[in-house]
């Protein structure tokens, strides 16, 4: 029982460490590329070059280390085929993530501000700002997120509602990607894919499952996955060796303590015994 | 005012539009549609004048901490010169400025991101001091997690090939059949909920705001 | 000095006063608490204001739509709530969201949460898996409505035949409901340990430049 009452900073400390140790000398462990990741892959894959795709960027700090990545592989893939590109948001971090995604992917890719992207401002309303979206794209975005009228951005001209998206990719920490599903996926079946962060497998497993998905990636390992699959190695894929010695550690907490918990209890049971006689 | 007409006439508010837009949804009929519309617009813009809610709270609260001289009033001074420096900021020079830029990258997103980090000390916490195997359905939880745990990262493909499937397997079936249970369950509960909220039946938002 | 090195150094002073709570509680953790709440709530203030001029008060000041005057009346009403005399009227846009908000969950649920999951339930049993799902799913709906049986539950001593089954079915879904939380948590572990990760990778990359 003694042993349960160790310093908590003392495992603090030694999960920095094992955290640390893979990030200073990669293993070079294996990764397994998973259907819901390779259906996203192959939806990007089959989309001819030009077409429309909108990002739903709700990437915030919070999420940043799993999202971002996710998003930044996708928008790398949309790039190299030549998609054309729309980013909304709907929490208020999210058009600052937009217009990196402008300046460090698209605009060194020689893509053109307005004609082939589009960052468009924060929306607040949560599920309703989808709504509106969806049932009059233009009327709710008159301006993209630097004051410039949507009228002289070709690209927004193109778009007259969900019939023209070839895709829609969700990037979020809850439930934006219920909102497309429910808003857009149903009314207009566009295929929409959606990267969530790892504990989002409960929220959305069923609409995967059923087909309402077309893809799915989850957390920092689906990042990884999809990097490994457009052959773009980032942040996602540097992560894992560490994701995988802190998840050994985890494991290794738990099962150790069990251990000590039942030994305890088998003495406390045995001196409880002996008092008894 | 009575205090009927300031309990009813909200209530008939939210009845009303939360009907628009409900029948729009099943019936084709051109001016409820324009209507529903320009009802849903209308929320978002309210939505977003609900955002600057919080400036006033903090500022009555953090206020009230500096008058009295509670315990760390001096902070709340900084919270106060931080909020209301960052807001003259952006709406004098927009969001989009290198100085509001500055402080969005190098000082918000940083803490906020750390802020978000500190959990994974609560979960090893947890791992040690609190996730007891006390019951059959306990075991099975856990043993659910170490496989899941341990099948999602190379590690566990080097301890056993076949965890990964596993993993796979944990995460397809049995998890998509338990959470669309709950899925289905809560859509329902979700369903209802929201009708008792339009029809007034359920009036816990409109409660101990004045009377 | 370079704006961008400048930048890196306050990030970093910044993410290690937020750690140095985990040695001890510190004025200096303290610090950065306070500002990250004031610089949030500016954030989405700023934010929040853009979004109204964009959609409401420029339409409204320029003419193109004047409507837009009804949802800018309304969002201020919110703001009455400050008042002793007047809160009551922030009830109104406070209803006005909430019975919005309501109707479009209750017409997004309707289809695409639940029918469509119902549909995708009722399959044909071609195999295991499916039959897993399938047989899941409705132990799991059974767990919960049937959490009450007018008599008393098989667990209170009621042994009819019916009880039986859906004590039996509710069962089968707790054990079921067990494993997705299991399954969750592990994913869960892998976005706790994922958030430190970045951090980590900022301190010792963009900071020390000691990892790539």
């Amino acid at each position: 029982m003694n042993m349960l009452k160790t310093d908590i900073r003392i495992l603090h400390a030694i999960l920095v460490l094992v955290i640390l140790f893979p990030l200073f000398r990669p293993m070079g462990l294996p990764l397994t590329i998973t259907k819901p990741v390779k259906d996203a892959y192959d939806l990007v894959e089959s989309l001819p070059k030009g077409s429309i795709v909108l990002h739903a960027n709700d990437v915030a700090p919070s999420n940043e280390a799993e999202n971002w990545c996710q998003l930044l592989a996708m928008v790398k893939h949309n790039v190299a085929k030549g998609h054309r590109i729309i980013l909304v948001s709907t929490v208020a971090e999210g058009p600052m993530y937009s217009d990196r995604i402008r300046r460090e992917v698209a605009e060194p890719a020689g893509y053109v501000y307005g004609k082939d992207i589009v960052v468009l401002p924060y929306r607040a309303g949560n599920e309703t700002a989808v709504t509106a979206l969806a049932e009059d794209f233009q009327g709710s975005y008159r301006a993209d997120y630097y004051g410039t009228p949507s009228s002289q951005l070709s690209l927004m001209q193109e778009v007259k509602s969900m019939k023209d998206i070839a895709m829609v990719g969700c990037w979020t920490s809850g439930d934006l990607g219920l909102w497309y599903i429910r808003q857009v996926e149903a009314k207009y079946k566009t295929p929409t894919v959606t990267g969530i962060v790892a504990v989002g497998l409960t929220l959305y497993g069923p609409f995967q499952a059923s087909g309402q998905l077309k893809g799915l990636l989850l957390g920092q390992a689906g990042a990884a996955e999809y990097e490994t699959l457009i052959k773009s190695p980032g942040k996602g894929l540097a992560a894992m060796d560490a994701q995988s010695m802190g998840h050994l550690y985890m494991v290794l907490l738990i099962v150790i303590a069990n251990i000590f918990y039942f030994q305890a209890k088998r003495q406390s049971a045995a001196a409880a015994g002996k008092g008894a006689r | 005012m009575s205090k009927s007409f300031r309990r009813e006439f909200p209530m008939w508010v939210g009845l009303v539009v939360g009907i628009v837009v409900i029948i729009d949804y099943f019936f084709n009929i051109p001016v409820l549609s324009i209507l529903s519309k320009e009802i849903v617009q209308w929320r978002n813009i309210v939505a977003a004048f609900a955002l600057a809610l919080g400036v006033g709270n903090l500022t009555r609260i953090h206020s009230h901490a500096i008058g009295q001289k509670k315990e760390y009033w001096f902070f709340s001074i900084l919270l106060l010169v931080t909020m209301y420096g960052y807001i003259a900021l952006g709406l004098i020079t927009t969001s989009k400025s290198v100085p509001y830029r500055f402080f969005w990258d190098n000082m918000f997103q940083p803490l906020s991101g750390t802020w978000y980090s500190m959990t994974v000390f609560y979960m090893t916490s947890a791992c040690w001091r609190a996730f007891r195997i006390k019951t059959p359905q306990a075991a099975v939880m856990m043993g659910a997690a170490v496989l899941a745990m341990l099948g999602q990262v190379g590690i566990g493909q080097v301890i056993w090939s076949q965890l990964p499937a596993i993993k796979s397997w944990l995460q397809g079936p049995p998890t998509t059949a338990g959470m669309r249970g709950i899925t289905i369950g809560a859509a329902l509960g979700m369903i209802s909920m929201s009708f008792r909220v339009i029809l007034g039946l359920e009036r816990s938002h409109l409660g101990g705001v004045g009377e | 000095m370079d704006l961008k090195v400048l930048g890196t150094w306050v990030a970093a002073i910044a993410t290690l006063s937020v750690y140095s709570y985990l040695y001890k509680e510190n004025a200096l953790f303290r610090a950065v608490e306070y500002i990250l709440v004031g610089l949030t709530t500016a954030h989405l203030t700023v934010m929040g204001y853009q979004n109204v001029f964009d959609v409401a008060i420029k339409p409204v000041m320029t003419g193109t739509k004047t409507l837009m005057i009804v949802p800018i009346i309304l969002g201020l009403l919110l703001y009455t709530r400050w008042s002793k005399q007047y809160s009551w009227v922030s009830r109104i846009p406070v209803s006005f969201m909430i019975a919005v908000a309501a109707a479009v969950t209750i017409t997004g649920n309707i289809d695409a949460s639940f029918m469509r999951q119902v549909r995708a339930t009722m399959v044909p049993i071609k195999d295991f898996n499916t039959f897993v799902v399938v047989a899941g799913t409705i132990s799991t709906l059974m767990y919960f409505f049937f959490m009450t049986i007018p008599g008393g539950s098989r667990a209170e001593g009621n042994k009819g035949i019916l009880v039986r089954i859906l004590s039996g079915g509710g069962e089968l879904g707790r054990w079921v409901m067990m494993i997705a939380f299991g399954a969750t948590f592990g994913s869960g572990v892998m976005s706790r340990i994922g958030l430190f990760i970045g951090r980590v990778q900022f301190l010792f990359g963009d900071w020390l430049h000691m990892i790539k």
